[in-house]
């Protein structure tokens, strides 16, 4: 794992830690563990830090589980940090 | 600073369509309510919500609808220029609420809250004059609650945009805020994002996906929630919340089963939801409209806005389907497919749907679920709690909000009560209620399981009337009325009166006539032997009947215009080889009735016309006798209606009381023998002593001779066909009906117009009573109107049950349906007929066991489609199948379609009926096969002509080239339908379109020109569509706007929907300037 994806996987980890009040795993379903759509809005615009950065709320739609979530971010995060 | 400038996003550019669409201009404001710290002072709070305006640049934003749609910022406002109106509610020693008594403190701020809520819910913006916001902070005078309520208009606003409010104004009010750094900031993100959602509109990924979405809600039927007919097309936007409050317990089941199901509160409710619409709009696929975030950029989360598109979801049930499998195959995909769609706007679908715009309801949905998940607070902050109150507006049909709360889940559901009345409204909430517990402490539920019975306590209710037959069966009690009336006139025709006496000797002698010939009555369930009757004079009829029934046998009418096939069929269906009357039936005996009397007088005289005496009287058994009636069978031959004597001497008992029948009454005979309604102008009549009037000398058609005749034998009651009162009353003009109290009618849908009011309005003492009833079961239900009701409904229920009779309304799910949801009427109690004669199968599916009655009742399914309006009053909706009704007479397009077939040259027949009222008629449409000649149409007429009965000669036959289909394969009858007028004139003509009509004028040529530019055509016509064109509500927006520009006209955005062509825009134009 690099370092840029074990970052982005820690700082996904605790901005959910905020929202979820039980232990979960990167295999966690996301509705399983409480995070509705808004939770997981609200944990993207944390970890990201670049206010001009679009996402694609539709693409939220097929994340069903904690893993798919940090690799989506990961993806949005490295073409920012190689710039 | 260079001047901001942003595009709208096509959401905002659509509430500004809306804005012109709707009077109430309040409709789209968000209203919230906020409790504050009371420690921080108004002035504090003052200064902070300054501050709020200052970093929430789309709090200052003006929407301009031309040249082009865009926004521009205002500058931020001092506080004292700040929207806020501050209020103090003083302590209860010196308010003056204690004077009227009030005595809590709470009480009278609530007073006042509500009064506050209701004025800034009420506040109508100017888009063009920032902010469009208003505050209102009220505080008590001791200082202990401070209470700020906001309107924002939704352009600038959408629900998540709380959030963003709340935690500025809670930093501002900490002293955090910078706003000087902010300003700029976020006055950058907020173009940047305005820019984004107008990029993105134009990703031609979201115009495919609209397209796909647009198609999907076009094959779906509307969801509409009490589809009552005359449902009004325009409300006033009122609305009514009923709240649901779960608490922890039941909140607690929602949340485990959303974790053991993997999905989220908003997929459990929206299933919830949907099956509940399903079963309330009565149609398995139902769209529920949803607002969803469509924000784009990472900064936009810090900002207010309106950045949502409200987006549908269409969700198919099916009624065994378990709950979680439903959630699972069809919920979740839904949700998870509509939630990528999240950056398609709404106004793409509505051009790709092509919706019905001529109203001012909103064109997608009519139902709408919102999860209201922006009204969490964090604390501790100075903003202590924040809810959005009902406000008294309704903008859809139905709308469920679903709030986390700290108790638990918050239901609130809000109706338009225009649309769905109170009781409606409260059932829907029933069903919801107990679908949610169903759902979530059982996920294996099959769908319909989620919902109960809701009608039960209207099984049984009636109208009312009906009294206590004095003996157990017809003939008894036409033999008790003999004695009571022996000299009355029983039977007046012109030129011959029967009495009481005459007539029942002339039965007796017929009766005698009858059992010689081996007529013999029926014995327990057996129907006893059918007599047919072709007699041809009202006297002749009442004594056969009358002879049939005493026997305890059945008559069957036999109409002699009838195809000799038909009659054929007819009476070797009913066992029939005897006939009484005149002119020659296939396969039967005829009997005139003079030889009957005649055989029998002399040699067996019954000088005493008394019940029970010796002889055979005693072989019938008491409640035998009836009739049997066809009527049109859908799989090509008419069913056989075996009629006992149980339900008709429960009709008969209802209808002496129900039409206040006594010796006094004098009912016109009008209706044909073989319509069952002959039976109550006939034998109640003969109950009451009363007299039954022949129509004769007039013509049945000939409605002023029929009133002529109503005038002159002094009738006091008529019993007409629906379709045949318009003609009667319009006959009745300048004419007085003195004698005449009651006037009946039934067979179809009882449609009320202004000539028909008038009439009754100058007989005031006439009651017209609207009666519902298949052959099946007779007469069941009633309804009745008279001048003295306020307002008469277009139309017209079909009413409450017959006393004796239980009406059942069965939903999809099964159940009995609640108020105001569409299902089948069944019928039971003592009015189902035995059934169809040596029809077992036919008879057992349609006459079932009844659940709801005693031990071995039965009911029958009526096929028919009503519901319980609001206060549980009947109201007809119509068929499922393809029953039609042609002038009264019942109708199987699949006879008719089944007869056309029998043509070797036909490959498809589809009949439709088109079409209202009188003019109503059938049209049937044919695929020829390859070899067949060019004559097929003229071929088929004549060969239906031969086996079908008049009515059921289409007036047209139609040679197509192709059978359209719907969806799911059936043929498509209103695409047929939409195409008659153009074969017909190409069967008569072989005609074209005419040339396009050419602009009239300059007006005409100006917006000929302007339409051009907008739509980018120059094919467009004045009389053509422009719909059709292109046309569609944003540049439709542009167009009007620039209208009012260079016109200075408003025109209103419906008047242009409802008839959207340039010779109607500049009609519209000319008569606005004409009256300015």
């Amino acid at each position: 794992m690099s370092q840029a994806a074990q970052d982005i996987g820690d700082a996904v980890n605790s901005a959910i830690a905020e929202f979820v009040r039980m232990p979960f795993t990167s295999a966690s379903d996301l509705a399983e563990i409480g995070l509705d759509s808004l939770s997981i809005i609200r944990i993207v615009a944390d970890v990201l830090p670049d206010a001009d950065q679009e996402i694609d709320a539709g693409e939220l739609a097929d994340l069903r589980t904690v893993g798919q979530l940090q690799d989506w971010l990961g993806r949005l995060v490295a073409p920012g940090s190689a710039r | 600073m260079t001047a901001w400038t942003a595009p709208l996003t096509e959401s905002q550019i659509g509430l500004l369509l809306v804005q012109r669409t709707v009077t109430a201009q309040h409709l789209y404001n968000i209203v919230a309510v906020a409790e504050l710290d009371p420690a921080y002072q108004a002035s504090e709070v003052r200064a902070a919500l300054t501050q709020v305006l200052t970093v929430q640049p789309a709090l200052r934003m003006a929407l301009w609808a031309a040249p082009q749609p865009h926004a521009t910022l205002a500058p931020p406002p001092t506080p004292e220029q700040l929207p806020l109106t501050e209020r103090v509610v003083g302590d209860p020693a010196q308010s003056p609420a204690q004077a009227l008594g009030e005595t809590d403190t709470t009480s009278a701020f609530e007073r006042q809250l509500r009064q506050v809520i209701d004025e800034l819910s009420a506040v109508a913006f100017d888009f063009t004059r920032p902010p469009l916001v208003r505050f209102a902070l009220l505080r008590t005078e001791s200082g202990d609650r401070s209470t700020l309520v906001l309107t924002v208009h939704h352009t600038v606003f959408d629900g998540y945009s709380l959030r963003p409010l709340l935690q500025d104004l809670n930093a501002a009010l900490r002293g955090e805020l910078d706003p000087a750094a902010l300003r700029p900031a976020r006055e950058r993100a907020l173009l940047r994002e305005l820019q984004a959602q107008h990029d993105a509109a134009a990703d031609p990924a979201v115009a495919t996906a609209a397209a796909e979405l647009g198609k999907r809600l076009r094959d779906t039927p509307a969801t509409v929630i009490h589809p009552r007919p005359g449902r009004p097309v325009e409300t006033a936007f009122a609305g009514r919340r009923r709240v649901l409050r779960l608490g922890a317990g039941r909140s607690a089941a929602v949340d485990q089963a959303c974790g053991q199901l993997s999905i989220t509160p908003f997929v459990f409710f929206c299933a919830v939801y949907g099956a509940v619409l399903a079963r309330h709009s009565g149609h398995a696929a139902v769209t529920i409209g949803s607002p969803l975030l469509s924000r784009r950029t990472v900064g936009s989360y810090s900002l207010c806005g309106f950045f949502v598109n409200t987006l549908p979801l269409v969700l198919e049930t099916n009624w065994d389907t378990p709950f979680a499998q439903y959630v699972a195959d069809v919920v979740a995909p839904e949700v998870r497919s509509v939630k990528r769609n999240a950056a398609v706007p709404f106004s793409q679908i509505v051009r790709h749907a092509a919706p019905d715009r001529s109203s001012n309801r909103n064109p997608l949905f009519s139902t709408m679920l919102a999860m209201q998940d922006s009204t969490v607070v964090e604390q501790p902050h100075a903003v202590r709690s924040v809810h959005e109150p009902a406000t008294g507006v309704a903008k859809f049909d139905l709308w469920l909000g679903v709030t986390p709360t700290a108790d638990g889940w918050l239901i609130e559901l809000d109706h338009d009560p225009d649309l769905i009345p109170d009781t409606v409204a409260e059932g829907l909430l029933v069903s919801l209620s107990e679908a949610i517990d169903r759902a979530a402490t059982d996920a294996t539920t099959p769908l319909r399981a989620l919902f109960s019975d809701a009608s039960l306590e209207l099984i049984g209710a009636t109208d009312g009337y009906g009294c206590a037959p004095p003996a157990d069966d017809l003939d008894a009690w036409f033999q008790r009325t003999v004695l009571d009336h022996a000299d009355r006139i029983a039977v007046e025709e012109p030129g011959r009166k029967l009495t009481y006496a005459e007539l029942d000797a002339a039965v007796r002698a017929s009766a005698e006539g009858l059992r010689e010939r081996g007529v013999t009555p029926g014995q327990g369930q057996s129907q006893g032997h059918t007599v047919g009757l072709t007699t041809a004079n009202l006297t002749d009829t009442v004594v056969a009947i009358l002879a049939v029934l005493r026997l305890g046998a059945a008559f069957l009418p036999l109409d002699l215009t009838l195809p000799p096939d038909r009659l054929a069929y007819m009476v070797d269906k009913a066992d029939c080889s005897l006939v009484v009357g005149e002119g020659s039936v296939p396969g039967a005996v005829v009997v005139a009735p003079r030889e009957l009397a005649q055989a029998t007088t002399g040699s067996h005289p019954h000088p005493h016309p008394h019940f029970g005496s010796e002889g055979w009287e005693s072989d019938r058994q008491g409640g035998s006798g009836g009739y049997v009636m066809f009527t049109s069978g859908s799989t090509g031959k008419p069913k056989g209606v075996a009629m006992g004597n149980g339900p008709l001497l429960n009709l008969a008992a209802w209808q002496l009381d129900a039409f206040a029948m006594d010796s006094g009454t004098r009912f016109l005979q009008y209706a044909p023998l073989g319509f069952d309604v002959s039976f109550q102008e006939i034998l109640p009549t003969l109950l009451s002593g009363g007299t039954v009037v022949s129509r004769a000398p007039a013509d049945r058609r000939d409605l002023p001779a029929v009133v002529r005749r109503v005038v002159e034998a002094e009738v006091t009651h008529v019993y007409l066909p629906v379709a045949a009162l318009r003609p009667f009353v319009r006959a009745a003009d300048g004419v007085t009906l003195d004698r005449v109290t009651h006037i009946c009618v039934s067979g179809e849908q009882l449609v009320v117009d202004q000539a028909i009011e008038d009439f009754f309005t100058r007989h005031p003492h006439i009651q017209l009573i609207n009666l519902y009833g298949p052959t099946e079961t007779h007469a069941v239900t009633t309804q009745r109107l008279s001048a003295a009701d306020p307002s008469w409904p277009a139309h017209v229920p079909i009413g409450r049950p017959v006393s004796g009779v239980t009406a059942q309304v069965v939903d999809h799910t099964g159940h009995l349906a609640p108020l105001g949801v569409a299902g089948e009427l069944l019928l039971g109690g003592r009015c189902p007929a035995s059934g169809y004669v040596n029809d077992r199968e036919r008879t057992d599916e349609r006459f079932v066991p009844d659940p709801y009655g005693e031990a071995g009742a039965r009911r029958y399914r009526t096929g028919d489609q009503v519901l319980w309006d609001e206060s549980g009053v009947l109201v007809f909706l119509g068929r499922d199948d393809h029953q039609v009704k042609i002038r009264g007479f019942r109708v199987e397009l699949g006879e008719i379609e089944s007869a056309a077939l029998g043509h070797p040259g036909v490959r498809e027949a589809v009949a439709a009926a088109r079409g209202d009222g009188a003019d109503r008629h059938l049209l049937l449409f044919l695929l020829p096969h390859t070899d067949a000649t060019g004559s097929l149409a003229q071929e088929v007429d004549r060969l239906l002509g031969d086996q079908l009965p008049g009515y059921m000669v289409p007036a047209r036959v139609l040679v197509v080239d192709a059978m359209p289909t719907t969806g799911n394969g059936k043929f498509d009858r209103p695409a047929l339908l939409g195409t008659a007028d153009e074969l017909i004139a190409r069967a008569e003509h072989g005609g074209h379109r005419g040339p396009e009509a050419a602009p009239a004028d300059e007006l005409e040529s100006w917006l000929l020109q302007l339409w051009s530019e907008v739509l980018g055509r120059t094919d467009l016509a004045v009389d053509r569509s422009l719909l059709e064109c292109g046309a569609h509500s944003l540049n439709v927006l542009t167009a009007l706007s620039q209208i009012e520009q260079r016109r200075g006209v408003r025109v209103a955005v419906l008047d242009f929907f409802r008839a959207p062509t340039i010779r109607a825009l500049a009609g519209l134009l000319h008569g606005a300037e004409a009256s300015s």
